[in-house]
């Protein structure tokens, strides 16, 4: 909750020295229009209620249902820890390559948020097609594993893909098993296609809510 | 080239790219406020009542002060408020980093590419802060009274 008493605190200092150099009635006067039109447009506005429905205890703070109408399954570290060697789990890093080489959970692929969409554009990813996928990202809000969890369901890679509850943040704190360096080498390629996958030459379209999350 | 055309010259340049910039980021968070509201969730720092409340008027916020800074119309109140929003966001974006909290920041609607958290977004709003300095330090015009006309004697 502390941003909240830093923007009350820069609101009182903007407001103080507005006042010093004279400005405080027109500051208050663009502060009040875009109070009052601001609300005007959340009262006209057919898609937005008054009050945002409470978050999911324990999600990413996203709402319950993404736009493909199913929210990404949780896996807690514990659960996740257990299916370590299992060879139909995948592990999918959405971090940074950077990130990634410094540490990762055993096995892991990287598969980069950020460039997600690209790279499943022109090969795939080792995964069987009747296997698990779990994916990670730093943690916190979880929003990059949530979107590749997303990402390889609507490309049809995966049809089991979790989100790993916590991140990297919650592995690591259970001092549970990583390794560093570089995936190995022709771990992705196009030989590693699964057999119903579509080809490299054929990527699938993506969907609109995946072109809309970027 | 003397000093205050080179203030004057900056101001201008100013209240181009932080009221160019505010207002564009302002409407395209408005043509979908309901995923704005959830990247304000995402900051995991609100309580949940009031990203719908932050979702419209942040963007008005944005669009009415930065019509402000171009058109030169409370010029100094627009860019007062948009200075205050900036330095908002860049210790919302501080606590995001220190945290470890992958998000997008939603700055640009969903244009996750220009949006992601990171050191390149504070650089990116410090730039804007800069600009909107720019954009509030030249003197606002002093207009010319007519002249008293003498009394009549």
């Amino acid at each position: 909750m502390y941003p909240l008493f830093l923007i009350a605190a820069l609101t009182v200092l903007t407001l103080g020295l507005a006042h010093r150099v004279g400005l405080l009635r027109d500051a208050t006067l663009v502060i009040g229009a875009s109070l009052l039109s601001g609300v005007t447009f959340l009262a006209l506005h057919p898609g937005l209620a008054w009050v945002a429905e409470p978050p999911i205890e324990g999600s990413c703070g996203l709402e319950g249902e993404d736009e493909l109408g199913i929210r990404v399954e949780r896996i807690s570290v514990d659960e996740a820890q257990a299916l370590l060697g299992d060879e139909s789990v995948t592990f999918v890093d959405a971090r940074s390559g950077d990130d990634y080489v410094a540490a990762h959970i055993p096995g892991a692929v990287s598969l980069p948020a950020s460039d997600a969409a690209g790279i499943l554009e022109i090969q795939s990813i080792p995964i069987l097609p009747d296997g698990q996928v779990i994916t990670y990202c730093n943690g916190g809000a979880c929003e990059q594993s949530e979107y590749l969890g997303l990402l390889l369901r609507d490309r049809e890679v995966c049809k089991q893909v979790k989100v790993l509850e916590g991140g990297w943040a919650a592995w690591a704190a259970a001092e549970a098993p990583t390794v560093a360096g570089e995936e190995p080498e022709g771990s992705i390629s196009f030989e590693s296609l699964p057999s119903d996958s579509p080809s490299p030459s054929e990527p699938c379209e993506p969907s609109p809510s995946m072109e809309a999350r970027g | 080239m003397n000093e205050s055309r080179v203030l004057l010259a900056a101001g201008w340049l100013g209240r181009l790219v932080a009221g160019g910039v505010f207002v564009f980021a302002g409407a395209l968070k408005l043509l979908d406020p309901a995923a704005f509201a959830q990247d304000i969730g995402n900051y995991q720092a609100f309580p949940w009542w009031t990203w719908n409340l932050a979702a419209a008027v942040v963007p008005m916020a944005e669009i009415l002060a930065g019509l402000a800074v171009l058109t030169g119309f409370k010029r100094r109140a627009g860019a007062l408020v948009l200075g205050s929003l900036t330095v908002a966001f860049l210790g919302l974006i501080l606590s995001v980093i220190v945290r470890g909290i992958d998000l997008n920041c939603g700055c640009f609607g969903e244009a996750a590419e220009a949006s992601a958290v990171g050191w390149p977004l504070v650089v990116r709003d410090l730039g804007l802060l800069v600009a909107i300095v720019a954009a509030y330090l030249p003197a606002e015009p002093v207009r010319e009274r007519p002249a008293a006309s003498p009394p009549a004697s």
